[in-house]
């Protein structure tokens, strides 16, 4: 309860006390008065500081290596002065250790780093109170409940080029054969539109590629297996192919240890598997799971990096990025259905 | 890692980084203990070289803040302080001692409870030591290291605590300034609110309130660990107990009582103390004391006094002894100390029926040899006993100029200065205690006062035409009930007046007329006896006083002044002015005398005793206290609306209408309900006239649309708006006014 300060005044106060008895009086009333009065003074306002109200405001997803921003929105009738610190799980990092504010209507960010893949717990938040003077100080504790989930992390693959590979390698046509062109309406997804032709056309106007049915779409499956050590690499690796053929309108199964997620196009379809890739772990696939898949992403330990092994071929990840062509950046994308959304947005 | 932080105090327009507050606070603080420096230089000099380097080390510590870091602070406060202390310390002569020791039985002392005024060339020493205490804190607050600031600050204001010169309201001050430091700073650190500077106030409020009404620390006056042993451990000393300073008083009673029984060859003056050093208020004796060795005699002609005292007390912790003591008879020396001042100091108290001997050298008070001896003083004694505090006018020295015109050497000024003091005041044991300088005031504006008003103006005139005179403090020879047998009441107590002359040594001088005082000793001790109490008489002095026969060898001196007693070669035998009783310290005589009771009349009361400036901060802060209370509560806010409400200061004809209708709308708000959001001014008195909302309210709505939207009002018709609101507001039911 009381700060190091406060024994300093405690102890400055019965040194006060016995020197007067000791060797007189003095003034050292006029020094133990005050340590008195500040001593109560600090005790009752602390005493009489109620617990605050905290809202926190976090993403409830992000990619690995991320920075994210966690806000914690306090609201207290009688502000008074705080040390905020926030407790993190393992895979949530940040720098800096505490923040000193005055807790009133305040709000206090955390700008932490999402370090590991999985559901990342955040808090509890503990605020320690002082009073006025410092002499005092009381902790309280806020039990909080929000999760990050942190996604591999996605490198940009070019999906054309992508694509091109698997369909020369897999002996396969992913890409959807269209039917007509037809003009562009409302709604109709920009990657369609046929910019060779609509350039010719006088106009404005755009043509669109008309494809075959939903059904006859090609369907990739991927399986992805990593020995300990390598779990990232290779969840990394699975989910910038996934993300990839996923614009690229490829159905795509993905396939951990773990479990597995059925091939589909729809909208939730990325989110599921990163969700999928987010809680890999460490394990070998049944050799069924690994001969049904068209891709196999593996990691070993005997290499540093992922393997991806497609129509007979085995490629480093890092080949497959470059499509052993010009190396294209690396770097974080949005996954359309797992973008940040504050909280509230999507639960 | 960011959040809103507010760092500066906003109070009305005005803000102020709670950075700057905590400066103000350390200032407060740093002050405090100025004060004290201060008032040391301003009695022994050295005034304005403290300002000066004080000076000097706040602009330092202001510019090397801002380059370097905090601990490069305790680098050069160290260096400072040991600057300081290590001049004082190779001025202070005599230091034979082992340094270590003795500095460290020095602080000792000072730390429980000796004044530092008592210390030997103080003056250095707050020269030395004031840079330091002022450089530290300041350098930290501006790095903004508030807590080390505060203990630097601290330290230095315990400091003088502990050693008794600061006083209550100094102290106080200095607290004040800590909690301030302390709070601003963690404003600027955590951000700061109107909830927490409330907080504050209220704290401090509280704060001067109770450190003035309740004393929460028990004990007495100080009572120092000296390192000499003696004169300490007597619980606070006392007048007579050869204490280290002497307060001067107001009105005294004193004691009938015996005090002492004296078996002399010769009568004296019994002196027990001098004193050195003259602060403005009263006298304080430097240095310590050493063990008792056989004393040299006076360097010039003396005759020698055997005297045997007898203590009738219950308990006493002086040992009178006629001026010099050269030697002590008897086991009584054990324990047995002399000041610096080569008085005798018993290490305990002498309990009644105790005895000591002791042989005096006394100086032979030749005027011809007095006359011709110079001003050939030694430095040392002139250094330390030509001292006048800055609160002793230059006027005391022209005044002292005049009286001592004709005189052509030491010998005739101090005789003038005794002959005038004795014509020109009267003589009182009931005075009020003069506020200020008591030499200046005895001389100018008082009529009457008693032996320590004499003496302490004598000392102060002799010291302002640069002649070595000290304050002494003892017992006149008291009633001779025999041949060689004095008997010593407590009412014989007496101040008088040593002089120095070179190859003579210090000469007494007595400038209190002797007729009065012992006609008022008479009485006391015969008021004393008809009221049968105890202890008045012993060896036979209810019998009256021995008369010598007219035959005696010696002269017996009636003449009071001893100026014109040339051919006197015998003992100096004070009988004509026996008796000038008196002399202040009343207060540790209670405590340790017991029988000898002075009381000081009309003195205290209440606990701290503060200056009128005091008080006026004093109020000053209350109502700031009370003013942020009201805030805090609301009442300052309601107070300003019910006034903004009612009287509206004139502007242009628009901002009047606009004002006077945002009057009415508060107005109706507070007695109805409040405009909702996106109600029109128009639609909102409309919806109230059914509850009373008149004309009037409607007339000043239009003259708002006219002047919000349309722009264009005149003169007239914003004096309309504006006494029609004012008569709303006002609850005036004059109606109907169309303009």
């Amino acid at each position: 309860m009381l700060t190091r300060r406060g024994q300093v005044f405690v102890g400055v106060g019965v040194v006060g006390v016995v020197l007067a008895l000791s060797f007189g009086a003095r003034s050292l009333n006029a020094v133990v008065s005050p340590i008195v009065v500040a001593l109560l003074v600090g005790y009752v306002q602390l005493k009489r500081t109620s617990h605050p109200h905290l809202d926190v405001s976090a993403p409830t997803v992000g990619f690995r290596d991320e920075e994210a921003t966690i806000s914690l929105d306090f609201s207290a009738a009688d502000p008074f002065a705080g040390n905020v610190s926030l407790r993190l799980a393992d895979g949530l990092e940040h720098l800096g250790e505490s923040v000193d504010a005055s807790i009133g209507e305040t709000t206090v960010e955390f700008d932490v780093r999402l370090a590991k893949r999985g559901e990342q717990a955040i808090g509890p938040v503990l605020v320690v109170a002082k009073d006025v003077f410092g002499l005092f100080e009381r902790t309280f504790t806020h039990q909080v409940r929000e999760t990050i989930l942190v996604f591999p992390q996605i490198t940009q693959i070019d999906s054309v080029k992508a694509v091109t590979a698997l369909e020369e390698s897999l002996n396969v046509t992913i890409r959807r054969e269209f039917e007509q062109l037809r003009e562009y309406q409302r709604g109709d997804p920009l990657r369609d539109v046929h910019w060779k032709s609509s350039a010719k056309r006088p106009g404005d106007e755009l043509l669109v590629r008309e494809f075959e049915s939903e059904d006859e779409r090609q369907r990739v499956e991927i399986s992805a297996e990593a020995d300990a050590g390598r779990v990232d690499v290779v969840a990394d690796a699975a989910a910038s192919i996934a993300v990839a053929l996923l614009d690229a309108g490829v159905a795509i199964g993905m396939t951990t240890p773990e479990d597995r997620v059925a091939p589909d196009v729809s909208e939730g379809q990325q989110t599921h598997i990163l969700t999928l890739l987010a809680h890999m772990e460490s394990g070998r696939l049944h050799d069924r799971e690994r001969s049904q898949a068209d891709i196999v992403v593996r990691g070993s330990t005997e290499r540093a990096d992922a393997e991806v092994q497609f129509g007979g071929r085995t490629v480093s990840f890092d080949e497959f990025v470059t499509g052993g062509l010009n190396r294209t950046q690396s770097r974080a994308v949005r996954a359309d259905g797992g973008a940040r959304s504050e909280r509230g947005g999507r639960r | 890692m960011s959040t809103a932080r507010e760092d500066r105090f906003r109070f009305g327009g005005v803000a102020v980084s709670y950075h700057w507050l905590a400066v103000a606070s350390t200032a407060v603080l740093v002050a405090s203990y100025l004060s004290v420096f201060y008032h040391i230089t301003s009695i022994v000099g050295g005034k304005n070289d403290l300002l000066l380097v004080v000076a000097g080390a706040v602009v330092a510590a202001t510019v090397l803040a801002r380059k370097l870091p905090a601990w490069i602070a305790f680098v050069l406060g160290a260096l400072l302080l040991g600057g300081g202390l290590l001049s004082y310390y190779s001025t202070v002569p005599g230091a034979t001692l082992s340094q270590t020791s003795r500095i460290v039985a020095d602080n000792v002392a000072l730390l429980t409870g000796l004044s530092i005024l008592q210390m030997r060339e103080v003056g250095t020493w707050a020269l030395g030591v004031a840079p330091a205490t002022v450089f530290v804190p300041w350098y930290l607050v501006f790095r903004r290291r508030y807590v080390l600031a505060v203990v630097s600050g601290g330290v230095a204001l315990g400091f003088f605590v502990l050693t008794s010169d600061a006083g209550s309201f100094v102290t106080l001050a200095g607290m004040l300034g800590i909690l301030g430091i302390l709070a601003f700073g963690t404003m600027a650190r955590y951000g700061g609110s109107v909830a927490q500077i409330d907080v504050l106030a209220v704290a401090l409020v509280a704060i001067v309130l109770l450190s003035t009404t309740v004393s929460l620390v028990p004990g007495g006056s100080a009572s120092p660990i000296l390192p000499s042993g003696g004169g300490g451990t007597g619980g606070g000393g006392g007048l007579l107990s050869n204490s280290q300073n002497v307060a001067i008083q107001g009105s005294i009673e004193l004691s009938p009582k015996v005090q002492y029984t004296v078996t002399a060859n010769h009568a004296s003056y019994w002196r027990v103390a001098a004193y050195d050093r003259y602060t403005g208020t009263n006298w304080v004796r430097t240095d310590g004391s050493q063990p008792y060795s056989r004393q040299s005699p006076p360097p010039g002609e003396s005759y020698e006094i055997r005297q045997t005292f007898t203590v009738e007390a219950t308990s006493v912790t002086a040992m009178p002894a006629a001026w010099k003591p050269i030697r002590v008879v008897g086991n009584a020396k054990d324990g047995l100390r002399i000041g610096s001042d080569g008085s005798l100091s018993p290490r305990r108290a002498l309990t009644n029926g105790e005895t000591y001997s002791v042989v005096s050298r006394v100086p032979t008070k030749r005027a011809s040899q007095l006359r011709n001896a110079g001003t050939d003083y030694p430095s040392a004694v002139e250094r330390r006993y030509t001292t006048l505090p800055a609160s002793t006018s230059e006027r005391l020295r022209e005044k002292t100029d005049e009286i001592t015109a004709e005189a052509d050497n030491p010998y005739e000024s101090a005789v003038a200065i005794e002959r005038w003091l004795e014509t020109n005041k009267g003589y009182s044991l009931n005075v009020d205690k003069p506020k200020g300088d008591v030499a200046n005031n005895f001389v100018f504006e008082m009529e009457e006062g008693y032996c320590v008003y004499y003496a302490t103006s004598m000392v102060a005139m002799l010291r302002s035409q640069g002649i070595p005179a000290r304050f002494v403090t003892g017992y006149t020879s008291g009633q001779r009930v025999a041949e060689d047998r004095w008997v010593v009441r407590g009412l014989d107590s007496h101040a008088w007046v040593e002089v120095y002359f070179p190859d003579t040594g210090w000469v007494r001088f007595d400038p209190t007329p002797g007729g009065p005082r012992s006609a008022a000793e008479q009485e006391m001790v015969s008021d004393a006896r008809e009221e049968n109490v105890s202890g008045v008489d012993a060896s036979g002095s209810e019998n009256g006083t021995w008369t010598p026969e007219p035959t005696t060898t010696t002269t017996t001196t009636t003449d009071d002044t001893d100026t014109t007693n040339d051919t006197q070669t015998g003992p100096d035998v004070d009988e004509g002015r026996r008796g000038d009783p008196a002399l202040g310290d009343g207060e540790s005589m209670v405590t340790t005398n017991g029988s000898a009771n002075t009381t000081a009349v009309g003195g205290g009361g209440i606990p701290i005793r503060m200056p009128s400036t005091a008080q006026l901060l004093y109020g000053g802060l209350l109502f700031v206290g009370v003013l942020l209370t009201a805030r805090r509560t609301g009442v300052l806010s309601r107070v300003y609306r019910a006034l903004w409400v009612r009287w509206q200061p004139r502007d242009d004809p628009e901002t009047d209408v606009e004002r006077a209708f945002d009057r009415l709308e508060y107005h109706l708000a507070q007695r109805h309900r409040q405009r909702r959001p996106g109600e029109t001014p128009r639609e909102y008195i409309a919806a109230l006239s059914h509850v009373g909302v008149d004309e009037r309210a409607r007339r000043v709505g239009t003259l708002y649309e006219r002047a919000r939207y349309a722009g264009e009002v005149t003169g007239e018709q914003a004096d309309e708006a504006v006494s029609l609101v004012d008569d709303i507001v006002r609850g005036s039911k004059r109606r109907n006014m169309h303009g």
